[in-house]
């Protein structure tokens, strides 16, 4: 039976990613902050024990002890600020070096402590839940063998005699019965392996969702490529034949126009009007889907006054029927760095509704603020207008309000939607204010990079 | 009123040529064509037309640019008025906005598929005049 559970090959590089050097790094600066605490609670501790408990503390080694770890810890912090991550095995050597002095502090303390006498050993527990966070597998074992070895050694040695024993209680002499002492051992070596153990699943199984959800992650950016790219080659496929079929029909009804019946003509005319339907959405996708390909959109300095002065007269050109009052009041030759594609599509969608949805002989106001670190372009229309309830839907992918299609039969709804995209992708923002009948106002913000 | 004048079309979209050449020739000017850039360059050398309409994208992205250049750089070419068509909008980083390409496209016009037909003789007559 196959494993199913098992990563594929090419995953095993991300699951493995995650001890890189910063990482490990990171944990050593994370380690190093808990160590601070560790110190804090442990000097809490004496101090209360002492003067609170009245236990019989030898302060003058405690304080030593303690004082050397906060140096060391000093030590730690001073060289770990700032510095780049070094190579896998250094870091992980300098995070072990860390958890196995920590081992010998705490084993110090206990001792001065009263060793067994203490439930001071408890903290090995932390330092193991600690390594299994660190580390993984067999370093966690490891650790847990040495926090076994440093407190068998310090209960054995008391017991028989070899180390100096440090009472803390009046009455502890039934704590040095070997019956008790086998037993504090034995329970002591079984709970933490077993705590090792336990904590080590827990994180590995931690670290096995984290991956799998990061390989969906890029796995749903690849999808998400796909389809726009599937999108782009639809459009670029049915652009030239639409071309073709449209030009077809403009030179047959402009050329051929005497000879037509009426019939054939009102046939023909209705037949240019749908394709030119299919044609503006055909570029709109393309538009959508523009700086997705591997061709990336050039960031480049704009003359924004020119490219506004350029889409006035294209705009006056296209609608030389509706004869427009395009106003603007724009700095000359206002330059930014910016995606003038972007930029061009931007200004001349929210020019061109506004014309499109206002009468013949309309006024459309288009006026350019230059602050500090952005710039805002105000476009004010006196046409249809937009309700209240719609407003939220208007930047929606085909929404084109109840107005709108009884103003202009044909349009694609995409205009409002690529312009929102592009504005966020230049990192700038858009607001409207509408009243039904009376005309829209739109601001556009955005960044200015010199 | 007779005009004589040779119109080579290069774009690789026949039935768009048949269409072009429909419209040209109903404006009574000759019309030659050519299916890509090179076969183009050999033509317009050969048969020297007056004016040259080039597809930009044809076979493969900027042949049509391509081949603006080297007609450009021929010197039995290189005065003869092109006008290009395109039908693949800004995707190209090529802007169709003449003020700001001047100086990069080597070329005269610059329109979008579909053109309108009465507007691209306009066009063509900026540079053909009739003659008298």
């Amino acid at each position: 039976m196959r494993n199913i559970v098992s990563p594929p090959p090419e995953r095993r590089n991300i699951l493995s990613s995650y001890t890189s050097p910063e990482t490990l790094r990171d944990r050593s600066n994370w380690y190093i902050k808990l160590r601070w605490i560790a110190i804090l609670i442990a000097g809490i501790f004496v101090f209360s024990g002492s003067h609170i408990l009245n236990l019989h503390l030898h302060l003058t080694y405690l304080t030593w002890t303690l004082g050397l770890l906060l140096i060391f810890n000093i030590g730690y912090f001073l060289t770990n600020k700032k510095r780049r991550a070094l190579d896998r095995i250094v870091e992980l050597g300098i995070l072990k070096f860390q958890m196995v002095m920590d081992l010998f502090f705490l084993t110090i303390l206990m001792h001065l402590t009263g060793g067994v006498e203490n439930p001071f050993s408890f903290f090995y527990f932390i330092h193991v839940v600690i390594s299994s966070i660190i580390f993984k597998g067999k370093e966690v074992y490891q650790i847990a063998f040495l926090a076994i070895i440093l407190f068998s050694l310090e209960v054995l040695g008391v017991q028989f005699g070899l180390l100096n024993h440090f009472h803390i209680l009046s009455s502890s002499e039934h704590l040095h019965d070997p019956v008790y002492i086998y037993m504090a051992l034995s329970v002591f070596c079984f709970v933490i392996l077993f705590t090792a153990f336990l904590a080590s699943n827990v994180t590995s199984r931690y670290r096995v969702i984290r991956d799998e959800l990061i390989h969906k992650q890029k796995q749903l950016i690849v999808a998400d490529q796909a389809k726009l790219d599937f999108f782009r080659y639809v459009a670029h496929e049915m652009k030239s034949p639409i071309v073709t079929i449209q030009s077809a029909l403009d030179t047959v009804l402009s050329l051929y126009k005497e000879s037509l019946n009426e019939k054939a003509d009102d046939l023909l005319s209705r037949s240019r009007d749908r394709t030119q339907q299919v044609l503006d959405t055909v570029k709109d996708i393309v538009d959508m889907t523009q700086g997705t390909d591997e061709k990336p959109l050039q960031f480049a300095p704009c003359n924004v006054s020119l490219l506004i002065q350029n889409i006035r007269e294209s705009l006056l050109d296209e609608y030389a029927i509706k004869q427009p009052n395009i106003d603007l009041r724009i700095p000359d030759d206002f330059e930014m760095k910016t995606y003038p594609e972007l930029l061009d599509k931007i200004i001349s969608n929210l020019l061109s509704n506004a014309i499109r949805y206002s009468d013949d002989n309309c006024q459309v106001i288009l006026e350019l603020i230059k602050n500090n670190h952005e710039m805002e372009l105000i476009i004010v229309d006196f046409g249809i207008g937009i309700s209240e309830y719609e407003i939220p839907m208007i930047f929606d992918d085909f929404y084109r309000t109840a107005k709108a299609r009884e103003k202009e039969k044909i349009g694609t709804g995409l205009g409002l939607a690529i312009v929102k995209r592009f504005i966020d992708k230049l990192g700038g923002s858009i607001f409207v204010n509408s009243t039904l009948n009376e005309g829209t106002t739109f601001t556009v913000k955005l960044p200015i990079h010199e | 009123m007779k005009n004589t004048q040779t119109i080579l079309i290069i774009d690789d979209d026949i039935d768009l040529v048949e269409i072009l050449r429909v419209n040209l020739e109903h404006n009574q000017f000759n019309v030659l064509d050519a299916q890509s850039g090179e076969h183009g360059i050999k033509i317009a050398n050969e048969l020297s037309p007056d004016l040259i309409i080039l597809d930009v994208m044809m076979g493969n992205l900027d042949e049509g640019f391509h081949t603006a250049y080297a007609l450009r750089q021929n010197p039995s070419t290189q005065f003869i008025p092109i006008v290009m068509l395109t039908a693949i909008g800004q995707e190209t980083g090529y802007s169709f906005r003449p003020e700001k390409d001047e100086a990069f496209l080597p070329v005269d016009e610059f329109l979008e598929k579909p053109v309108n037909p009465e507007k691209l003789v306009d066009i063509i007559r900026k540079y053909l005049p009739v003659s008298a």
